[in-house]
């Protein structure tokens, strides 16, 4: 058991950690010191603790500047883990380390073990070039004139770099907190999100197109797309960020519910035109992907009374 | 001296023809009125056009369009005139024919002694000189001589071919023969000297009906133009119907095309271009007139469209991402505000018709917010049955019942096939 001296920045964050083992400590300039520190505006021999059993005291020593505690000139008094002192221009938290017992060791999330495998660099690698020949795919499926490649890269290559960005961010951020960046899994799991919102949207597509668009799907299009973002979120949040489990969930679903809403709002909030509207799914795809049997003409004018049925409720809606 | 005989006929008959526009003119002027449409609100007139007397009960004749804010709103507008001496006096609708864009309009202080022109008892013969008069621009009453053309070929509703000018303003004026007999009513122009006259058996129809003057405090005039509307339709649909539809080849189809007399046809395609990537050509046939409702409602009308595309250079996939954006951007022939009908709702299902092409048919429908049973049907398909070339059909029909719109539907679903 020992007193522990830290020293603060001014919003709180632990700059030094200093543990001395002795009944009574002694502060100051002077190299005598058990804890020395270098403020020019400390005296030789500032602050003097005393641990009576648990209990530790403080005394300024006829100091020039004299000593705050807790934002007050106090020369002596009782010190502990909520009280802040200010001697110079120094902040010190001072407190009995049996005062202050540190919070139950954290397991390993399952997922931890996991994540290794996502820290393969040839995973990483071999993701971002599928990513990119699905970009390059795109590029050649919305050309009407004679493809090049060479035309398609620069754009394939600058919307790469701009989705490098999420990844590169999370690193950062890592790195801001004084840990390591781990990019690899942060790509990898990027990538690996991408390429799920690719297969969603394509598998709806082809529901849409065999089954018609039902009302529902764009409702589960954005279920599964947030799913997906929720996901690559916390993940990214999991690999670089430490923080606790409460807090990451939070702050994930706080961030992409509030996204969520913002594109709701997008959706439905605008000023409509005054003509009536008119909205269609125009989506065609080639016979390879057509798995529904068509209907003959006659089901389909049956079919089609429901729509006439749908006019006629929305001409009432208004009349009511 | 034949010449000179010859020249000095030519002067005298033009010498002639202005001798009788100007006679025409004073001594008809006082049958002729300006119509104002007065909003109730700000007591200005927010619409004119033109009117004439036909009896002396004080009887006066326009056009639907220019009293069609009120027909829709009569608690928001009031009918007045103002006549060759500058006087003003309230109208009432008396009755009027959406159909052929006439109404009649009643004098609610009529002075006996006011004068009227006479109908004519038949057209006159083709080429004849015949005179519109008309108030264009809110400048005052002016005449317009012109020649009569006859019935205008390929209409469904029937228009007299006028070569004059007529103006906007001169909506609702009179059109008279030498004799000065009203033979028309001027309606729309089509630029350029060509001018559209309602002929005078429809007005002869409409006066010799039982004229109903509401006396009701708060008219309602839908009820009435919803049974013109309904039975212009089934009429309409009649005549579509009358005959097996006429079809012609597009590219590898076979599709419908002047399925009656008064749809015409025009076609296009890219052939020339010769850096062109794939071969589109187009077929797209129309009615040449609508039924003025109101402001932004136009009904009545049918228009058809194909494009054979053949995109052999393409392949498959790129192929249908360039189909689904040529078929994203329809809309329909005809605009409505949501405060004339309600938002269109659609039904998609994938297709076969008996003759085995397969489409993917999108039919959408929106219905009619004052009249009952009458919907506005727009449809837009793709066959997609083949890797690279495919057809995309549209049709736009508006102004019908569901069981003509579902009629219509089916028969034109039909009626497209592949070339054997």
């Amino acid at each position: 058991m020992a007193v522990v001296i830290e020293i603060l920045a001014r919003n709180g964050k632990v700059l030094e950690h200093h543990v001395v083992d002795k009944d009574v400590v002694s502060i100051g300039r002077g190299y005598h010191n058990d804890v020395r520190l270098t403020d020019p505006y400390i005296c030789e021999q500032h602050l003097r603790i005393e641990d009576t059993s648990g209990v530790l005291h403080f005394e300024d020593n006829s100091s020039v500047n004299g000593t705050l505690k807790n934002g007050r000139v106090t020369l002596r008094g009782e010190l502990g883990w909520s009280d802040k002192l200010i001697i110079g221009r120094t902040h010190l938290r001072i407190f009995h380390s049996r005062e202050k017992p540190v919070s139950p060791t954290l397991r390993f999330h399952p997922l931890e073990a996991k994540l290794a495998w996502f820290n393969q660099m040839p995973l990483a690698i071999g993701l971002t070039l599928v990513v990119a020949a699905l970009a390059i795919l795109r590029e050649y499926l919305d050309s009407i004139e004679k493809f090049s490649l060479a035309d398609a890269l620069p754009s394939v290559f600058m919307l790469m770099l701009l989705a490098c960005l999420w990844p590169l961010l999370f690193g950062l951020l890592s790195k801001l907190n004084k840990k390591e960046a781990r990019l690899t899994p942060l790509f990898s799991i990027f990538w690996i999100a991408v390429l799920l919102m690719v297969v969603i949207q394509f598998g709806l597509k082809v529901i849409n197109f065999n089954l018609g668009p039902g009302s529902w799907q764009p409702w589960f299009e954005t279920l599964l797309e947030t799913l997906v973002l929720f996901s690559l979120l916390w993940l990214s949040m999991f690999i670089s960020l430490q923080q606790s489990r409460t807090r990451r969930n939070s702050i994930s679903a706080g961030l992409v519910l509030s996204g969520l809403g913002i594109m709701l709002l997008s959706q439905y909030g605008g000023d409509r035109s005054d003509y009536s509207k008119l909205e269609y799914s125009p989506l065609l795809l080639p016979p390879v992907l057509q798995l529904s049997s068509p209907v003959n003409t006659d089901t389909f004018m049956q079919d089609a009374a429901t729509i006439f049925e749908q006019a006629n409720a929305q001409r009432e809606q208004r009349e009511r | 001296m034949r010449l000179l005989v010859l020249g000095f006929l030519v002067l005298s008959l033009a010498a002639k023809a202005q001798g009788q526009a100007k006679d025409l003119f004073s001594h008809y002027r006082d049958t002729l009125y300006q119509i104002q449409i007065i909003d109730l609100e700000s007591k200005s007139k927010s619409s004119i056009g033109s009117g004439f007397q036909i009896n002396a009960n004080g009887l006066l004749v326009t056009n639907y369009h220019v009293v069609s804010d009120y027909v829709f709103h009569p608690d928001k507008y009031r009918i007045e005139y103002l006549d060759n001496q500058g006087k003003h006096g309230e109208l009432s609708l008396a009755n009027f024919d959406v159909i052929n864009d006439l109404a009649l309009v009643q004098k609610v202080d009529n002075d006996a002694i006011s004068s009227a022109l006479p109908l004519a008892q038949q057209l006159p013969e083709q080429g004849s000189n015949i005179y519109s008069l008309g108030n264009p621009h809110d400048l005052g009453m002016i005449v317009v001589p012109g020649t009569f053309n006859g019935i205008k070929a390929r209409s469904f509703y029937q228009r007299i071919h006028f070569t004059g000018a007529i103006n906007p303003g001169m909506s609702g004026g009179p059109v008279v023969n030498a004799q000065g007999e009203v033979i028309g009513v001027n309606v729309a122009t089509a630029g350029n000297q060509i001018g559209f006259l309602i002929p005078l058996d429809k007005l002869v129809a409409l006066v010799q009906q039982p004229q109903e003057v509401s006396s009701a405090k708060k008219p309602d005039y839908m009820p009435l133009l919803g049974q013109q509307l309904s039975a212009n339709a089934e009429s309409f649909m009649q005549a579509l119907f009358a005959q097996p539809w006429h079809t012609t080849q597009l590219g590898e189809a076979q599709i419908p095309d002047t399925i009656a007399d008064f749809v015409s046809c025009w076609g296009d395609s890219n052939a020339s271009e010769a850096d062109a990537r794939y071969l589109s050509v187009q077929s797209s046939c129309r009615t040449s007139e609508q039924i003025y409702l109101r402001n932004k409602l136009q009904t009545g009308g049918l228009e058809m469209e194909f494009e054979w595309i053949n995109a052999p250079k393409l392949g498959s996939a790129r192929f249908y991402r360039m189909y689904s954006k040529g078929i994203s951007n329809a809309g329909p022939g005809n605009k409505a505000t949501t405060e004339d009908v309600t938002d269109f709702s659609c039904q998609h299902e994938l297709v076969s018709n008996t003759s085995e092409l397969e489409n993917k048919v999108i039919l959408c429908t929106r219905a009619y917010r004052d009249f009952d049973d009458l919907y506005d049907v727009f449809f837009i398909a793709a066959s997609i049955d083949h890797d690279d070339k495919g057809l995309i059909s549209h049709f736009t029909l508006s102004g019908v019942s569901q069981a003509s719109a579902t009629e219509f539907s089916r028969q034109f679903m039909e009626s497209i096939q592949w070339q054997l």
